[in-house]
């Protein structure tokens, strides 16, 4: 299986392996060829928050042809590993550096910011940053109130600014054909999604011996100041896709939530579970520990015709279809029709061991998005629009995220309140 | 047509499908899925390919000690046995295939008091793929006919078959076997009631459904057989049809006489090709 493919690749398997680029608007930023090649068409970039997730952002944005015409010319963090870090990894002797985003905000010779900070700075960061005339792409979630998230939606309206959130699987191909088949009912009715994020490790950035009062700086995740732990940072990916499947939004959420086993001064849960209802009556269980890794990290959808588990790129059928001799049976029961069946021929022969394990949604590609989602802000940003549906999608993840651990809790089931509606 | 059912799986490594009628939709159903339950039962028993199964546990440690098994298989195994012998050891559940491995003296050592078994030849390991299919259709015959089915038409991979009753505008479950270089082509039609049918081939089935590679080994002498041939059995024994459509692929023509002898079968067919172009034998 190809392991990484780029926008010509995509093209090319969009027409062989039948995703319908209308039905993922998006994608539509891979059609455009035409990058122009003059300074005056160039894609002026600038990273705020470099820390693991930024450094990955850049790397991959830097990995990205030099032919969509972009560059990295501004990186910013505020603490000096991450901030000298950057400056190297950007591979541009005239990079702009700052430990403060608001003067990075000030450059002219800038289009576009691409910001990876704790997440109780998305939403200061990026609202300032739209309101400065630059495009933006945040990482997942949006923000860490309600709120917040609602002001980065606006401000992206109010200001005609792209705010892309990064949601990689909605560019990641076997995600794209999976949800092309739930969508032509190729695994039947949903009943139920199920996914989980299971690990087995303390979450932990590991602190200067001499600067203890670096903890809560760069373990953010595990203070409920700064973010809602495991539902913001890794359900946000998984209810996304749940919705998306969907192709709605809850209705409700309860859950529960507990810390299990690492008993470390952490404010946030290692242990969470919670059901999303939706208005079809389809449930949604999100779950995650942090104390064992067994199962992984999954979405699996489950329909009357078949059960995808999208991760694992795969497509189990709850009945093969039929054998042609079989096929021909049917087919002459149905019509009143008596006719010899034909079977036998050569022998069938198991060659996969125990049983049956499945199919390739995608059997060609197993890539996550990261990649073409930057490229795809590129070209956004080029172009100064992208489609609307990419920010609404980011939107319901981040809410709900929020609406989840509300519920957590307080113990009580949620909905979402009719100002957040969009 | 009212109360036609129709429902597929997987099992036994291949595609497991039943098609019956004059059954209401509902108990159908319940018994679809009791047919699977007993299906995975049967495999934690007798696959060879499952780590948690009777039959893999016993082909890792009975070369070295006698091994305590459930009475269902320690039955099947002296079934199989048995047929060893009066196929003259055409079927052959070792899947080692040692030269020379025929009818010399007992594969496996029963101790019928503790129910348990140890293999005589530690090269011994022992495949039920050629008989598993033959076995499920037997309970499953059982199973049918005690939720009142009496018209169904049931097949492993369209390759194991069992019938009841009848087609439901005809008198019998018309059948063909199909030609494995040009499939959907009928070389021999059977009519079958309360039958089972078999069909073994040298060739396996690729996954576009064409002949592929050779794969089958002569028991006697451990060769693979490279000629294209097939061979039908019809029984109203659904585990001995499967026995003899797999003995009489290996058998030479007399050998497979003297086989037949030990059989009470009521139609065997052998195709056999020559630049793909079949030639049909009765052989009973």
């Amino acid at each position: 299986m190809k392991e990484k493919l780029n926008r010509r690749d995509f093209l090319k398997i969009s027409s062989t392996t039948a995703i319908a680029l209308s039905a993922f608007p998006w994608l539509g930023a891979f059609r455009n060829d035409s990058h122009g090649q003059g300074a005056s068409d160039r894609v002026r970039l600038g990273f705020i928050g470099v820390g693991s997730r930024g450094r990955l952002l850049l790397l991959s944005t830097l990995a990205l042809p030099q032919e969509l015409n972009f560059d990295v010319v501004a990186v910013c963090d505020n603490y000096e590993p991450h901030y000298q870090a950057a400056i190297q990894l950007s591979q541009n002797p005239q990079v702009k550096a700052f430990y403060d985003y608001r003067e990075m905000l000030e450059m002219n010779d800038l289009d576009a910011v691409i910001i990876a900070t704790p997440l109780h700075e998305h939403a200061r960061i990026s609202i300032d940053a739209m309101t400065a005339g630059k495009h933006v792409f945040c990482e997942k979630a949006m923000a860490r109130h309600l709120p917040d998230i609602k002001q980065m939606y606006e401000t992206s309206i109010k200001q005609n600014k792209i705010l892309q959130i990064g949601h990689q699987r909605m560019f990641a191909p076997k995600y794209l054909k999976a949800i092309q088949m739930i969508r032509t009912g190729q695994i039947g009715k949903i009943g139920q999604i199920r996914a989980f994020w299971h690990r087995n490790g303390n979450w932990r950035q590991p602190i200067p011996p001499d600067h203890p009062e670096l903890e809560r700086k760069l373990n953010w995740r595990l203070y409920r100041e700064y973010s809602a732990g495991l539902i913001t940072e890794l359900a946000s990916h998984q209810i996304q896709v749940a919705n998306w499947a969907l192709d709605k939004v809850p209705v409700s959420v309860c859950g529960t939530g507990s810390i299990v086993y690492w008993n470390d001064g952490r404010e946030v849960f290692d242990n969470i579970a919670l059901i999303f209802s939706y208005d079809n009556g389809v449930q949604f269980i999100w779950d995650s520990m942090t104390s064992n890794r067994k199962y992984g990290c999954e979405e699996q959808i489950m329909g009357n015709i078949a059960t995808m588990e999208l991760e694992s790129n795969k497509i189990f059928l709850e009945e093969p279809p039929p054998a042609p001799g079989i096929r021909q049976l049917i087919h002459s029961i149905e019509k009143g029709i008596f006719e010899t069946v034909p079977i036998g021929g050569a022998t069938w022969v198991p060659e996969r061991p125990i049983r049956y394990e499945g199919e390739y949604i995608s059997d060609k590609f197993n890539q996550e998005g990261t990649e073409l989602e930057l490229e795809a802000f590129i070209q956004f940003v080029r172009k100064g629009k992208a489609p609307e549906n990419l920010l609404k999608e980011a939107y319901n993840a981040s809410i709900w995220c929020i609406l989840a651990e509300d519920a957590v809790y307080s113990g009580e089931k949620l909905t979402m309140p009719k100002e957040y509606i969009i | 047509m009212q109360d036609f059912f129709h429902q597929s799986s997987f099992a036994m490594h291949t595609r497991f499908e039943v098609v019956w009628w004059g059954v209401d939709k509902s108990s159908s159903l319940a018994l679809f899925e009791e047919i699977r339950s007993l299906l995975d039962w049967m495999e934690r028993q007798i696959s060879c390919h499952d780590p948690q199964s009777q039959l893999y546990r016993l082909n890792r440690l009975a070369r070295d000690r006698a091994v305590p098994v459930s009475d269902d298989l320690f039955q099947v195994l002296k079934t199989v046995e048995d047929y060893r012998e009066r196929t003259l050891g055409c079927f052959d559940p070792n899947f080692l295939h040692p030269p020379n491995a025929q009818q010399t003296g007992a594969r496996l050592i029963f101790d019928n008091s503790s129910k348990s078994i140890r293999f005589n030849d530690p090269a011994t390991q022992l495949d039920l793929g050629a008989v598993g299919k033959g076995l499920a259709l037997e309970k499953i015959n059982n199973d049918i006919l005690r939720n009142n089915v009496e018209h169904a038409f049931i097949s492993f991979g369209e390759s194991s078959i069992l019938t009841r009753g009848r087609h439901p505008i005809g008198d019998y479950w018309p059948l063909g076997l199909s030609d494995m270089h040009q499939p959907g082509k009928t070389l021999y039609a059977m009519k079958l009631t309360n039958h089972s049918v078999s069909v073994s081939s040298t060739r396996k089935k690729t996954a576009d459904g064409k002949a592929g590679t050779y794969h089958i080994y002569h028991p006697y002498h451990g060769k693979l057989i490279q000629q294209d041939k097939m061979v039908m059995v019809k029984s109203t024994s659904p585990v001995e049809a499967e026995v003899l459509s797999t003995a009489l692929l290996v058998a030479d023509a007399d050998l497979q006489q003297q086989i037949l002898k030990n059989f009470a079968v009521e139609e065997a067919v052998q195709i056999i090709y020559h630049h793909q172009s079949p030639k049909i034998i009765r052989l009973i």
